[in-house]
């Protein structure tokens, strides 16, 4: 496994990867290109960084994003025909930010998971832009696109879905949901002797990470950064 | 534990859902609520927990003679009082085990060690036919009807609560998991004493888990109280008998 570190100021890179890889961006303002050359798993952990992030890949891919505090544009180009992709973001929200996702499907009978989950954990503005795009040429594509942000203060906070399809026989889902956990669930676990600050500790871990199927060390560094920069 | 509801009168959004209620429970008896649906029966259960959804206007909740009405819902678990749920909600992403070892802690001044824990755990999967790996998967997360009631029944295992509320505990259970819950909560009540506040609609549980007293919630009051034959003769006649003239007709039924 690869374990690439980047936190050159203004600058652009274009990376090759051929086996599964733990990708940290950390204060890092300017643009990335991935190209993944195998069916692989990539984890991308950006800290405080301002990044635009190309993806492409001709092969299945399953790509983990924790970001944190960190404004975000991600160009995703599946470019090969019977593709399964499966795409995972979470972030923690401090200051106003943004994340914007293209998902491009470029070939015939591609099947692509999107999931995006935020915490907003201040008065600041997050916003979301997921845009699923089908061009005319393609056909027989299921693709589906879950975003929420869980907000835990008062603040503005948005999720604009687009589903832009240009062909017939696709099968295409969105849903979207900004709003605080469901009290039955906090109630669920307080009636376990859990208190209320507790609950929301166990509720925000499951919420950012709990779609990921990454690995312990992976997962160890998520909670980590969720303690430091949140609790 | 003692459990006493004194005059209690709740209210949700401006509509009365329980009124002037009195129940007294002492420590290791059992005691069945029945009624039909929409009476108030898991409204009284959630009371007692400190649902945030409703409103004491009046009366009191007592345990041991304090007053648990301005504890919060996790100061009412961390006393010893438990609630299985009638329908246990699924949180994704938090694994029964993350989450059983934080409830657990929350009651202990120091940690439980990992291999107490795990063994645990793993005794009480064991008890209820529970498969090892459930321990990795979210909180009643894909899990069936039944499999939710084991896992309830598992949580109060491990918490060792002294009052217990069960909410439809029958519900969703086939008859091997029926007898499977029932003998794990009747084995719980031997051994700790508990007392425990039984909700349901039918009689048949009652085979397994014999009441020492029956009530018949309507309308958010309770209207008889009996020993288990109540229970028989709702299981006859129905809860129709209640409906009018309920006093006559109560006294008709007892002297029949």
């Amino acid at each position: 496994m690869n374990k690439l570190l980047i936190g050159d100021i203004n600058t652009s890179k274009t990376l090759y990867l051929e086996e599964d890889t733990t990708l940290i961006i950390e204060k890092y303002k300017g643009y990335l290109s991935i190209v993944a050359k195998n069916d692989i798993q990539v984890f991308i952990n950006v800290l405080f960084s301002d990044i635009r992030i190309k993806y492409s890949t001709v092969h299945n891919t399953r790509v983990y994003v924790f970001a944190i505090d960190s404004s975000v544009s991600f160009d995703i180009d599946l470019l090969k025909d019977d593709i399964l992709f499966n795409y995972y973001y979470s972030n923690i929200n401090i200051k106003d930010n943004d994340y914007n996702i293209n998902i491009n499907h470029l070939g015939n009978n591609i099947t692509s998971k999107i999931t995006n989950h935020g915490i907003n954990t201040t008065d600041s503005k997050l916003s979301y832009v997921i845009n699923t795009v089908v061009p005319k040429n393609y056909t027989r594509i299921n693709t589906n696109q879950d975003s929420k942000i869980i907000t835990l203060k008062d603040n503005n906070s948005t999720i604009k879905p687009n589903l832009l399809i240009d062909n017939d026989d696709i099968e295409a889902n969105h849903s979207a949901y900004i709003g605080r956990f469901k009290e039955d669930n906090i109630f669920y676990l307080m009636t376990r002797g859990i208190s209320r600050d507790d609950a929301t500790v166990l509720l925000v871990r499951s919420f950012l990470i709990g779609g990921m199927d990454i690995s312990f060390e992976e997962r160890e560094i998520i909670l980590k950064q969720i303690n430091e920069y949140w609790r | 534990m003692d459990i006493k509801i004194k005059n209690l009168t709740v209210k949700v959004k401006e509509k009365t859902v329980l009124e002037k209620l009195n129940l007294n429970i002492k420590e290791g008896e059992i005691h069945v609520i029945m009624g039909p649906n929409g009476v108030g029966k898991s409204t009284l259960s959630n009371v007692i927990m400190g649902s945030p959804l409703y409103e004491v206007t009046s009366g009191d909740i007592l345990v041991d003679n304090k007053s648990i009405l301005k504890l919060t819902t996790d100061e009412r678990a961390r006393l010893g009082i438990f609630m299985s749920f009638q329908n246990p909600i699924d949180i994704e992403g938090v694994t029964n085990q993350e989450f059983l070892k934080m409830a657990i802690n929350s009651n202990r001044e120091t940690p439980i060690g990992l291999y107490d824990f795990i063994k645990e755990l793993e005794e009480n999967y064991k008890d209820l036919s529970f498969s090892k790996e459930m321990m990795h998967r979210g909180v009643n997360q894909n899990f069936s009807g039944g499999e939710k009631k084991k896992n309830e029944i598992i949580q109060m295992k491990i918490l060792k609560p002294k009052f217990l509320i069960l909410d439809e505990l029958d519900s969703g259970l086939d008859v091997d998991s029926l007898d499977l819950v029932c003998k794990n909560v009747l084995e719980y009540h031997a051994r700790e004493k508990c007392s425990i506040l039984l909700i349901t609609h039918y009689n048949k549980i009652l085979e397994k888990i014999k009441p020492d007293f029956v009530h018949v919630l309507k309308d958010g009051k309770i209207i008889k109280t009996g020993d288990s034959s109540l229970a028989d003769l709702i299981e006859e006649k129905g809860y129709k008998i209640f409906e009018n003239n309920e006093k006559e007709q109560e006294e008709d039924i007892v002297y029949e």
